[in-house]
């Protein structure tokens, strides 16, 4: 396991979040789950779905500049977060019976926003992407991935590359929303 | 939908304001600019729905490799260990690097000949053998195919020759990228590790 200190981990999310939260994942994978499954009596399954949301629920924490400095390690932060959606998913299976971590994990991020017809249409027409506009646009609009980062990483001549094919990705895409909201 | 629109509409999903000298620029009344930008909304949404999906697909290839190298003490040497659609990940060709081979970039202050690219890493130390040049060290860099750095390192140079050495056993099968750096330049090697594995 690399030894970083707290500073460096949420420094090279910002600026080369690609490898870094590969990186993250692959270091603490083995330990979270050893450590969900003893303290939360779960299957491996389900600690490895905790583990997963808690590195997307961390990702989007440093994005969104929720996270701008760890105070404890970063595997205690790790912690933190599985115990948050351990406790509850506790809680909603009482409510809801006999069902997956999975089930509840997707109720709760799609159930207030996918009662809009539209996002099931966007998800739709999202899903139905091809690269290279789908990579591009899943790291330029969800990873915040920059120009430079995504032309390297897709081998891209420079960055200049990746926005001129950006736009026609996006252009595109708006006009293909758009025609489906005119037409509701 | 022209460029400066997008750049519009990525400047408000960005600081989630409207600037309004890019707006300027644009014949439109408020009820249209309303809808552009909920649409903006709900297209954001959507795509942190859809960006966890897709990002969850990734962690299931970070599992498949991490799987891999704790399964493997010493490189498999049988194929069934492995599924099919990970060596072939393995194996893939980085598309940058196989357009510059096939382009033979070449440092031409130094000639290496023996091995030739593609050669299959078999031994811990590897002896490369070059045309008379007159310089004591080399530096170089080995990556795998996702260009992620396994070693970077410089060896000394005796009778035109060198040593490079590489802990292959602990390495997983696939295939490898060698650069040997030279005067602001390098020179471009692909090599295998149980190229046996390698799926046709």
């Amino acid at each position: 396991m690399e030894k970083l200190d707290n500073s460096d981990w949420i420094k090279l999310l910002k600026e080369n979040p690609n490898p870094t939260l590969k990186k993250i994942y692959q270091t603490y994978r083995n330990d979270c789950i050893h450590w969900t499954c003893k303290n939360y009596s779960c299957s491996q399954e389900d600690a490895k779905d905790f583990f997963q949301e808690a590195i997307i629920i961390l990702y989007e924490n440093v994005k969104r500049g929720h996270l701008v400095e760890l105070k404890s390690k970063l595997i205690t932060y790790i912690y933190g977060i599985i115990k948050n959606l351990a406790l509850t998913y506790k809680t909603q299976q009482k409510a809801l019976l006999d069902v997956s971590l999975s089930t509840v994990i997707k109720k709760t991020h799609q159930e207030t926003k996918e009662t809009k017809q539209d996002y099931g249409d966007m998800l739709q027409v999202l899903s139905s992407l091809q690269d290279p506009c789908k990579t591009i646009l899943y790291s330029f609009y969800f990873k915040k991935m920059t120009m430079t980062e995504i032309a390297d990483s897709m081998n891209y001549k420079n960055s200049d590359v990746v926005k001129s094919q950006k736009y026609r990705c996006t252009a595109r895409l708006f006009k293909i929303l758009m025609k489906k909201r005119k037409h509701k | 939908m022209n460029k400066k629109l997008l750049d519009l509409l990525d400047n408000y999903i960005e600081t989630g304001k409207v600037d309004n000298v890019l707006l300027a620029e644009f014949d439109m009344s408020s009820q249209e600019l309303q809808a552009l930008l909920s649409l903006m909304d709900d297209f954001m949404e959507t795509m942190n729905i859809w960006g966890r999906a897709e990002l969850k697909k990734e962690m299931a290839l970070w599992d498949e490799e991490l799987d891999a190298k704790e399964n493997a003490s010493f490189a498999p040497k049988d194929s069934k260990d492995i599924p099919q659609a990970t060596l072939e990940v393995y194996f893939a060709s980085n598309p940058m690097y196989a357009h510059l081979l096939k382009g033979a970039v070449r440092n031409t202050m130094l000639i290496v000949e023996t091995p030739s690219s593609g050669f299959e890493w078999m031994q811990t130390k590897y002896l490369f053998q070059c045309a008379p040049f007159s310089y004591e060290t080399i530096s170089y860099i080995i990556e795998n195919n996702r260009r992620e750095i396994i070693k970077e390192d410089s060896t000394p140079i005796n009778n035109y020759s060198f040593f490079v050495e590489l802990e292959y056993q602990d390495l997983l099968p696939g295939r490898y990228y060698l650069k040997l750096l030279f005067n602001n330049s390098f020179t471009l090697y692909e090599f295998f590790i149980n190229k046996s594995l390698m799926p046709e």
